[in-house]
């Protein structure tokens, strides 16, 4: 772990630089300086739902070395030699962290407010027009999920948000578990971060 | 000719279509150097008097000429044994197409000439020796498809010239043999295409070139010394002027021409046009004295013809003509014209000589040619046996047969001798051309024509028409035996029928020849090519339509199969009737056929998946078909070691080289299977990417081996210097494609004024990268790939909805003929193509294919998978093996190999490998994955969601990259895509397009899908989905509910606002909803007057809500296509009124999806309490109608996307 933490972070960002880092300093980092979604990743790492040992909701106002490796093996690619279950488990894994970054008040369900908010935040670099379209790229993704989650819906039943499993229906093309991974040179990153 | 031993030979292949005129000229030089002198006896031997036997044996189509056997198509020519199409000459035997010359032997399709022996398609020339397609010459020996010429061995498409063996396209000489395309020369022979269309050209290389140093040749042939030669055969000295042309264009005396056009005396032309003296034509159009024409449009296409003779040609032929070669000529004609040589050409012209073509016919000329129709050889033993011919002493063999003295079996003959002209030929001729045959060419020529320059001035006046007689007999003549032969051909009309009735009744042909104005006239040659192109294309179409249209054969075999089995029957339909199958040739394959593929291929390159994975497919295109080509090339080579026998003469670099052709996966069947399957993402980009990718290096390869087994050794520099290559080959290539692709996307940046042609300068810009990277040796796939790929998302953001769309159907059309037309040709150059068929060779490469292809993947597989995120399963490993077919590509480079004992081996074995992997691994491989249950590809378009989580995610991994510090693959492609967004956007996209991200423009895409969708499908309510924008809409934001009351004014203005804002179509794409499309600018809109009124509308109650029911259970019947949009809205909210505030949810569903755009919900989001969709009755009839007849517009509209 240590190694990790200084081949990878110590001489490069304050993050881990500094022992326990705080949302201000992950706001130094330059690398996410054009980062649309800047302030969602850095709040993902704040998030006590992203520990391993999820002791409830809520944020911290700062992490240890643990907690910021508990997130980034979020990342971690997947071996070769996995059963389906734990390929599913990975794939769950995953999506959850997802899920967590969208549904901000931990309630279970992505409203579409708080979907609204993820697509105005991805289109924030994007000027008055991203803001514009944002609204209607979000009511369209709401409609679809809706669409696909619910079948027929009768005109007076109102869709509350997309809960995870419906999540997890939506992205089942996805392979969330082949694409959501960072390789970390070649360092055997599953060994490090249990 | 012949006896020209020593003579310079002066073959100008000026104009060659090849590519190595050098050699050729080079060869036939040699040759005629070592051959003449021993030849002449030979020849003339046969020539002479003891030969008049004119013992001619004729098995096939045409024979024409003394003592000569052909036994194919045509034979015009003396002591010649022709066993092919057309043979004109003297004791020559041939045995193909045509035939012209004495002493020859011709084997194939043309041989003029004498003494030679041509195996081919044309031989014209004496003692020659022509084995292929025409021959004219003397004592020489060829063996393709031209040959004339004396003495000489030409091998290959055009011979012209003395003593000289040629073997390629082009070839203009004196005393030669010219058997292809252009020949023009004295005593030459020209036999092919272009004299008529490239007269410029090619007489300025006439002139230029050839006169000069040809007027001694010629003169030395033509003068008393050679008499001899070739002449010996014509005339008695041997003015013979013994050329021979054989195909298209022959201007010139004492040629022979076999083609096209052919103007001269003493010539023999057996092709299109002949005009000339003593002159033997076996092809087309035919007009001369002692001339022999066999070909096809005499009658045709005089009219045409006979004014490019004398308006268009004439000048810059006769020009050249006169003024370049008569001075130079004079001397050579004029030693012939002199009185030893009276015989010659000029000879015949000229009083003193009327023997020329007429010597034939006078006594003194009883030897030659001229024997054969002089009184001692009146046997005149010519036998023409096809269309048309037209000549004295001459013999023709094709389709136009006019002349005296002559015996034609076929379709036409008109003879002088025996019919018109009678025992007494002379009469003949000369009730033709008149016993004073001076006069008529001197007519026309002046006084003067002991010179050469009669002769040409002869011609130039002959195409002239009107000033010579003679031509214009001639030209009667042929228009007679035209309009008798050629039934419908009777168009000679204007020019030639206007001339030859001046002339009256051409000597004794019985015929009228003024001919009515053609009612119906036959112009096939004419649009010969083009035609034959698009019935290619069609039955190529055509079967692919077919195999769709049955049921379950696709579903079994795949189509690139059965298109080779139609390939395959045609190719032997072909066969069977005779005809020669045309080849898969490299040219039509890479010029033509290949690029709309790869363009299209390319253009459509899925980008992400085939970046993600670039790294294993350049592994797999570099290394593993380095490691296919080496170790192919190894194993053949040890094998072929071990077996010995007929395998022992291929060398170690051979081995190679056929290693580095077959070891290449080919894209072009790898896509036509791989369509058909279904795999998955991943496996389809890395073999599909492989293919692409690995042309740079089988390019590389190819030529280094090509290369080297040239030259036979290698060296360590070599080596490196291939690897260098390959560098500049690959890089080069891509760069070359991007340039032309940025240069695309600038220029479509411009284009919004003139949307027609936007398409065309994808096309255009690709195709030049590619013709580009070609002129360099560069990869061509990867530079129209690299150009596809860089243009792409610029070019799309410019261009009009309808001009992308063009692009795709192009692209995908032209794609989908040339892989079409590439299996067929396949099929069809199978039959046709030569094979040596060995087992162990064959077997062994199919064996080691496989091998070869499993361990690279599989070694491949093993290391890569150490860095690969997302491993290769051993199933992703066999299909990615098993995929790896071979095609077109392979057969093309095969094709191109130059001429070796073992390119029909290698060739072969390369076909059978393409077969095998095309069918048995193209057919199989379907089961297989299904049995592996390997994963396919996803059916459903990509969602809202799935792009918007793309994004997202891309976003996330690029920001942990960056809180790690890691600068991995996301980071620099965020990078790369900023620096897009924000300067190369700029430049290449106009307008705000430039800036817009991707998730929103992929919103707009989606959305006027959906619109389009809709619109298709008349309405709203065949789609799917039952869900609208109510049912997400947050329930807090709909508690209250009123019903607006609206006044008459209000009405007014709200219908004002709808007819306004129904003219924007774009607005109301905008918004996305599956139900409201339609109605929504109505709702968006119709909410602002709403929301004034809603005070007065707060106190609405349940009676107004149950007459506005009544309204529109009423209109729903007016408008059919209201009511399906429209009636499930309007319900609901009445509804609402009679049931209960709760389903407020309901209020919200008009008007969020519906808005005209986003900014509606914002207004719905302000004021939550508005009551959208109430209407007063008089208002839902009102804009029930309105709302038709816009909707109707807004259909159209719709329908018609037009230029954004």
């Amino acid at each position: 772990m240590s190694t990790f933490a200084v081949q990878h972070n110590h001489s490069l960002n304050p993050v881990v630089s500094v022992s326990c880092p705080r949302r201000e300093d992950f706001n130094t980092i330059p690398d996410l300086a054009c980062n649309p979604i800047r302030s969602q990743i850095i709040e993902a790492f704040f998030d006590r739902r992203n520990f391993r040992q999820s002791d409830g909701a809520g944020t911290v106002r700062e992490i240890g070395f643990g907690e910021f490796l508990a997130v980034m093996s979020h990342f971690r690619p997947p071996s070769i030699h996995l059963k389906e279950e734990q390929r599913e488990a990975i794939r769950m894994e995953k999506l959850r962290f997802l899920f967590n970054m969208h549904d901000t008040d931990n309630d279970g369900t992505i409203t579409l407010e708080e979907y609204r908010h993820v697509v105005e935040e991805l289109l924030s670099r994007s000027g008055a027009l991203g803001k514009e379209t944002a609204k209607g790229i979000a009511d369209a993704a709401m409609l679809e999920v809706a669409s696909i989650s619910m079948g027929h819906m009768e005109p007076d039943e109102f869709y509350e948000g997309i809960t995870f499993e419906h999540f997890n229906k939506l992205l089942k093309e996805f392979e969330i578990e082949s694409r959501m991974n960072i390789r970390f040179m070649n360092m055997d990153t599953p060994t490090l971060c249990k | 000719m012949k006896g020209g031993i020593g003579r310079a030979v002066h073959v100008e292949t000026a104009v060659r279509t090849d590519i190595q005129p050098p050699d050729d000229c080079t060869h036939c030089i040699e040759e005629f150097i070592l051959q003449p002198p021993p030849q002449p006896p030979a020849t003339s031997s046969l020539d002479t008097p003891p030969q008049p036997p004119a013992t001619s044996s004729a098995s096939s189509h045409l024979l024409i000429g003394h003592t000569s056997s052909a036994s194919s198509h045509l034979l015009i020519g003396h002591t010649s044994s022709a066993s092919s199409h057309l043979l004109i000459g003297h004791t020559s035997s041939a045995s193909s197409h045509l035939l012209i010359g004495h002493t020859s032997s011709a084997s194939s399709h043309l041989l003029i000439g004498h003494t030679s022996s041509p195996s081919s398609h044309l031989l014209i020339g004496h003692t020659s020796s022509a084995s292929s397609h025409l021959l004219i010459g003397h004592t020489s020996s060829p063996s393709s498809h031209l040959l004339i010429g004396h003495t000489s061995s030409a091998s290959s498409h055009l011979l012209i010239g003395h003593t000289s063996s040629a073997s390629w396209h082009l070839l203009i000489g004196d005393t030669s043999s010219a058997s292809s395309h252009l020949l023009i020369g004295h005593t030459s022979s020209a036999s092919s295409h272009l004299l008529s269309l490239q007269p410029p050209p090619h007489w300025t290389h006439l002139l230029s070139l050839q006169p000069p140093p040809q007027p001694p040749a010629t003169s030395s042939l033509d003068t008393p010394p050679q008499p001899p030669a070739t002449s010996s055969l014509d005339t008695p000295p041997q003015p013979p002027a013994t050329s021979s042309a054989s195909s298209h264009l022959l201007i010139g005396y004492i040629s022979s021409a076999s083609s096209h056009l052919l103007i001269g005396h003493t010539s023999s032309a057996s092709s299109h046009l002949l005009i000339g003296h003593t002159s033997s034509a076996s092809s087309h159009l035919l007009i001369g004295h002692t001339s022999s024409a066999s070909s096809h449009l005499l009658s045709l296409q005089p009219p045409p013809h006979w004014t490019h003779l004398l308006s268009l040609q004439p000048p810059p032929h006769w020009t050249h003509l006169l003024s370049l070669q008569p001075p130079p000529q004079p001397p050579a004609t004029s030693s012939l014209d002199t009185s030893p040589q009276p015989p010659a050409t000029s000879s015949l012209d000229t009083p003193p000589q009327p023997p020329a073509t007429s010597s034939l016919d006078t006594p003194p000329q009883p030897p030659a040619t001229s024997s054969l129709d002089t009184p001692p050889q009146p046997p005149a033993t010519s036998s023409a046996s096809s269309h048309l011919l037209i000549g004295h002493t001459s013999s023709a063999s094709s389709h136009l047969l006019i002349g005296y003295t002559s015996s034609a079996s076929s379709h036409l003959l008109i003879r002088h001798t025996s019919s018109l002209d009678t025992p007494p030929q002379p009469p003949a001729t000369s009730s033709l051309d008149t016993p004073p045959q001076p006069p008529a060419t001197s007519s026309l020529d002046t006084p003067p024509k002991p010179e050469v320059s009669p002769v040409t001035s002869s011609c130039s006046s002959s195409s002239g028409m009107a000033p010579s007689p003679r031509l214009s007999h001639v030209s009667v003549v042929m228009v007679v035996l035209m309009v008798l032969l050629v039934v419908a051909s009777a168009s000679h009309g204007a020019a030639a029928g206007g001339e030859a009735s001046p002339h009256g009744a051409a000597g004794g042909t019985n015929v009228t020849h003024k001919k009515a104005f053609p009612v119906l006239s036959l112009k096939y040659d004419h649009v010969k090519t083009p035609f034959e192109i698009s019935l290619w294309i069609l039955l190529a179409l055509l079967m692919k339509l077919g195999f769709h249209v049955i049921p379950r054969v696709s579903q079994v075999v795949p189509e690139s199969c059965l298109l080779i089995v139609v390939g395959l029957l045609v190719g032997g339909f072909i066969k069977a009737i005779g005809e020669k199958a045309p080849a898969l040739d490299d040219t039509l394959f890479f010029l033509y056929l290949l690029p709309p593929i790869i363009l299209d291929a390319g253009y459509f390159l899925p980008i992400r998946p085939f970046t993600e994975n670039v790294g294993t497919i350049l592994v797999f295109a570099v290394v593993g078909t380095l490691w296919n080509a080496f170790f192919m090339g190894g194993a053949m080579y040890a094998v072929c070691r071990l077996e010995g026998g007929p395998l022992a003469g291929v060398d170690l670099l051979s081995c190679l080289l056929f290693g580095s052709i077959v070891s290449a996966v080919d894209p072009v069947a790898v896509l036509a299977v791989f369509e058909e399957i279904h795999i998955n993402e991943l496996l389809h980009i890395l073999v599909f990417g492989e293919s692409l990718l690995n042309d740079a290096v089988t390019v590389v390869l190819y030529h280094l081996f090509k290369e080297f087994s040239h030259v036979g050794t290698v060296t360590v520099v070599d080596a490196l210097l291939g690897v260098v290559c390959f560098f500049v080959v690959s890089l080069g290539g891509v760069m070359v494609g991007a340039i032309y692709g940025i240069l695309g996307a600038f220029t479509s940046r411009f284009t919004s004024h003139t949307r027609v042609i936007e398409p065309l300068f994808v096309f255009l810009y690709s195709y030049m990268a590619y013709l580009s990277a070609e002129v360099f040796h560069l990869s061509g796939i990867m530079s129209l790939i690299a150009c596809g790929v860089t243009m792409r998302p610029y070019v799309e953001a410019n261009v009009s909805h309808k001009s992308y769309t063009t692009i795709k159907y192009f692209l995908k059309m032209w794609s989908s003929v040339s892989e079409t037309l590439i299996f067929i040709f396949l099929g069809v150059s199978t039959v046709a193509g030569p094979h040596a068929w060995n087992w162990t060779f064959v077997v062994v490469t199919v064996l080691l294919c496989l091998v070869s292809r499993v361990m690279g993947v599989v070694g491949l597989t093993f290391i890569i998978n150490k860095f690969r995120i997302v491993k290769l399963t051993k199933k992703d490993q066999f299909i990615v093996a098993y995929g790896g077919l071979r095609g077109a590509i392979a057969y093309s480079l095969g094709f191109l190999l130059p001429d070796h004992q073992m390119k029909t081996l290698f060739l072969t074995a390369i076909i059978t490998v393409v077969f095998f992997t095309v069918f048995v691994q193209g057919m199989t491989i379907r089961p297989l994955v299904e049995l592996l249950a390997v994963k396919k590809k996803k059916e459903s378009k990509r969602s809202i969601n799935e792009e918007i989580h793309t994004q997202f995610l891309d976003h996330l991994l690029t920001g942990i990259e960056g809180v790690c510090g890691h600068y991995g693959h996301h980071h620099w492609k965020d990078k790369l895509n900023r620096f897009n967004k924000e300067y190369v956007k700029r430049w290449l996209i106009a307008g705000e397009r430039s800036t817009e991200p991707q998730l929103i423009s992929f919103y707009n895409k989606m959305e006027m899908k959906q619109a389009m969708m809709m619109v298709e499908s008349g309405s709203s309510a065949k789609l799917p989905g039952l869900i609208s924008m109510q049912n997400i809409q947050p329930k807090a934001e709909s508690r209250e509910r009123t019903i607006p009351k609206i006044s008459k004014g209000r009405e007014e203005e709200i219908r004002k606002i709808l007819r306004a804002n129904l003219q924007k179509t774009r607005q109301r794409l905008r918004s996305y909803s599956r139900h409201d499309l339609m109605v929504d600018p109505l709702r968006g809109h119709e909410r602002e007057p709403q929301r004034d009124a809603l005070p007065e509308a707060a106190g609405g109650d349940g009676e107004e809500g149950t007459s506005l029911w009544e309204q529109r259970v009423k209109y729903r019947g007016m408008s059919h296509y209201l009511t399906v949009p429209a009636n499930r809205q309007e319900a609901s909210p009445v509804r609402r009124d009679y049931t209960s505030t709760e389903s407020s949810g309901v209020r919200a569903r008009n008007v969020g999806p519906t808005s005209s755009s986003s900014d509606a919900i914002s207004v719905l989001d302000e004021s939550p309490p508005l009551r959208p969709s109430r209407r007063s009755g008089t208002q839902a009839t009102d804009s029930g109608e309105e709302e038709t007849r816009d909707q109707r517009t807004q259909s159209r509209r719709l329908s018609d996307p037009g230029p954004k």
